[in-house]
């Protein structure tokens, strides 16, 4: 049975074999030292390979707490994937809503669909103060005094 | 040392000492908060220091830096959580003197011993970094490629579980530096989108392959809740523990002189320097038997330690333009958005920022004991910071951050792209500080290897001009070296982890 670095390594092994033969249609001279990095990749991957196969079990070597450790959190999957998701949103409306209302709309909404089940008219009151604040001390720190430009959209 | 004293004035002009305020304090709350870690609070801050002067923008990120480091040790004395890896040996006495009811004696204890361990770092930094530089500025092209080289080799074999990995890790941020135009026929390289035509910048890549790993992360720990601490400060205790404190000759010495020899060496940091200390000034005690049962002695040398790394963390930086740190490279990209290439030339080109950037260092060490002692009995309102609300404050700031460097949007992509797939790297043991060097560092190397080549090939040919010659020898011995050790300590904790297999039932 094939172990999780094994696959790894395979992996990367094809990733730079199909990056190596993408290079084709670039002029060599630019590609020089891309290539010595590409096959540094492709022998660490190997190195990795050969890594794997030798220890046998998974979770050996000084990689294993990190392994284990990432095996054990994988549980947390919804919450992550909320957050993919509403970031997302948040790219979306950015340009268009403009960064302070869009960042509001994403804090009060990403805090209150993580935790949606605790939801009370004070919880969410006291989430919308937060954020509000939250929002408020950037925009004077950042665009009141320091004068950074943000995205700009119908609104701030 | 002349010179130091000669810019000293400009770190307390006005702007400069609102700067190292707010990063201080800014810092011990950041150091305090379990799940940030200070490299990322550095990293969220690089974008926002780039609408300042030069100097004042790194008298902040400078600031941070140190305070982080000492703000940590609340976390890891209170709750038994270091805030960051270069507090974990803080914990070992911290916390049991905090269950026997000393919190307050080991948080003084831990600010006032990181002021004497960080102000033995700062001195040793002021003395050798300038003498350095100037052996520095001899290097040409080949040596300054096997530098980029070395400061890769470092980091991948000491921040990743796997030394292969962590060289894959790092060689894959040699690549990703590589996108864009070719530096010298200018030639677009891995243009995909019109997104990558200027390459990937620093900042995005910064702020993408800290903070968004790490936003990810809160979310699946969302329902950890940290045990509020028992903690009621008492009055009097601070002039009994300075004078406790300060009779520690032994635990304070050997903490800052571990710390500042581990802090020179690139990559290995405040967590090894913790531990190491740690346990030599175990072993020079009478009784090293109470250690770990709350021994103030042990919060003196590690925070001792882990402070006095800071400053001589920074040299080579400062001489030779390596990151030594994650935090350092963090640094480097604050010190780059200015303008300012570290390396030899800094000291000579910008010596009124240098000179200015380390004064404010040594004042940060002062403003980091003040305030810590000042904000610690508030420490426990920090830790009760729900998950929830980081989530949504870090990632507002690392699109704030990234997109106001440039006004460019397109860099808020290139940060979450790069993010997503540092998180998903991270489940199979990739981790983000060699990816880092290795964009870092990948333009030194670049630029160096192609300018050695062209000088190689028309006069004595690529082989003698990379491998001949002392300096490049040495550096390559370092590169090999380090690697060594890298394997070596794979071996090892292969061969105990087997070890503790067998024995157990």
């Amino acid at each position: 049975m094939i172990n999780r670095d094994t696959k790894v390594a395979l992996i990367v092994l094809v990733g730079t074999v199909a990056l190596y033969l993408s290079l084709s249609s670039i002029d060599p001279e630019a590609t020089t030292f891309i290539r010595v990095v590409i096959v540094a990749i492709g022998a660490l991957s190997l190195l990795l390979m050969v890594q794997g196969l030798l220890l046998k079990h998974r979770g050996e070597g000084r990689g294993a707490a990190q392994n284990s450790a990432s095996k054990k959190t994988v549980y947390g999957w919804k919450p992550v994937a909320c957050i993919f998701g509403a970031i997302l949103v948040y790219f979306f409306v950015m340009e268009r809503l403009g960064f302070y209302v869009s960042a509001f709309v994403y804090f009060v909404g990403v805090v209150s669909l993580l935790d949606w089940r605790g939801l009370t008219p004070r919880k969410g009151f006291a989430r919308i103060a937060i954020a509000f604040l939250f929002i408020a001390v950037i925009y004077l720190l950042f665009s009141v005094i320091l004068q950074v430009q943000t995205p700009r959209g119908l609104l701030i | 040392m002349a010179e130091f004293l000669h810019y000293f004035p400009e770190a307390l002009s006005f702007a400069n000492l609102i700067a190292l305020l707010f990063g201080v304090i800014g810092g011990l709350i950041l150091g305090a908060t379990p799940g940030l870690s200070p490299t990322m609070a550095v990293a969220l801050l690089v974008p926002f220091t780039f609408h300042m002067d030069a100097a004042t923008g790194l008298v902040l990120l400078g600031a941070v830096y140190t305070a982080t480091v000492a703000g940590g040790a609340i976390s890891a004395i209170l709750i038994k959580i270091p805030g960051a890896p270069a507090n974990i040996a803080t914990l070992l006495d911290g916390y049991p003197m905090a269950e026997q009811g000393k919190a307050q004696s080991a948080l003084y204890i831990c600010f006032i011993s990181s002021l004497v361990g960080g102000l033995f770092g700062m001195l040793v930094m002021i003395l050798f970094t300038p003498p350095l530089a100037r052996i520095a500025i001899q290097f040409g092209a080949p040596e300054m490629f096997w530098i980029a080289i070395f400061g890769i080799t470092i980091m991948a074999g000491l921040s990743s579980g796997s030394i292969a990995k962590g060289l894959i890790g790092g060689m894959f941020g040699v690549l990703i530096s590589t996108i864009g135009y070719s530096p010298i026929l200018g030639i677009p390289r891995f243009v995909f989108h019109d997104v990558l035509t200027g390459g990937v910048a620093i900042v995005p890549a910064l702020i993408g392959l800290f903070a968004i790993p790490q936003v990810f992360s809160l979310g699946e720990k969302l329902g950890v809740t940290y045990a509020r601490p028992e903690y009621k400060p008492e009055r009097g205790v601070f002039l009994k523990t300075l004078i406790e404190n300060l009779k520690m000759v032994k635990a304070l010495g050997i903490g800052s002189v571990v710390g500042t020899i581990i802090g020179v060496i690139p990559g290995a940091g405040g967590q090894v320097a913790g531990l190491i200390a740690y346990d030599q000034t175990r072993k020079f005690d009478k009784d090293p038997e109470s250690y770990g049962k709350g021994k103030p002695e042990g919060v003196a040398v590690s925070e001792s330690a882990n402070n006095a790394m800071v400053g001589p963390s920074l040299i080579p930086l400062l001489t030779l333009g390596v990151p030594g740190s994650p935090t350092a490279a963090v640094l480097l990209g604050g010190l780059l958005i200015h303008g300012l290439f570290p390396g030899p030339d800094l000291f000579l080109k910008h010596p009124d920022v240098t000179y200015t950037f380390i004064g404010s260092l040594v004042l940060a060490q002062f403003a980091m004991c003040f305030f810590g002692i000042l904000l610690s009995r508030y420490s426990y309102m920090v830790m009760s910071v729900s998950n929830l609300y980081m989530v949504a404050a870090v990632t507002v700031l690392a699109v704030y951050g990234t997109y106001s460097v440039q006004n460019s949007f397109d860099d808020v992509i290139v940060m979450f792209s790069l993010g997503t797939l540092m998180y998903i790297g991270g489940k199979f043991g990739f981790s983000s500080a060699p990816v880092v060097l290795g964009i870092v560092l990948g333009p030194i190397a670049e630029d160096n290897f192609l300018k050695g080549k062209m000088i190689a090939d028309v006069s004595v040919g690529v082989w003698k001009y990379f491998f001949t010659g002392t300096a490049n020898i040495i550096i390559i011995l370092l590169c090999v070296g380090s690697i060594g050790y890298s394997i070596y300590g794979e071996v090892k904790m292969h061969r105990k982890s087997k070890k503790n297999k067998k024995e157990m039932p």
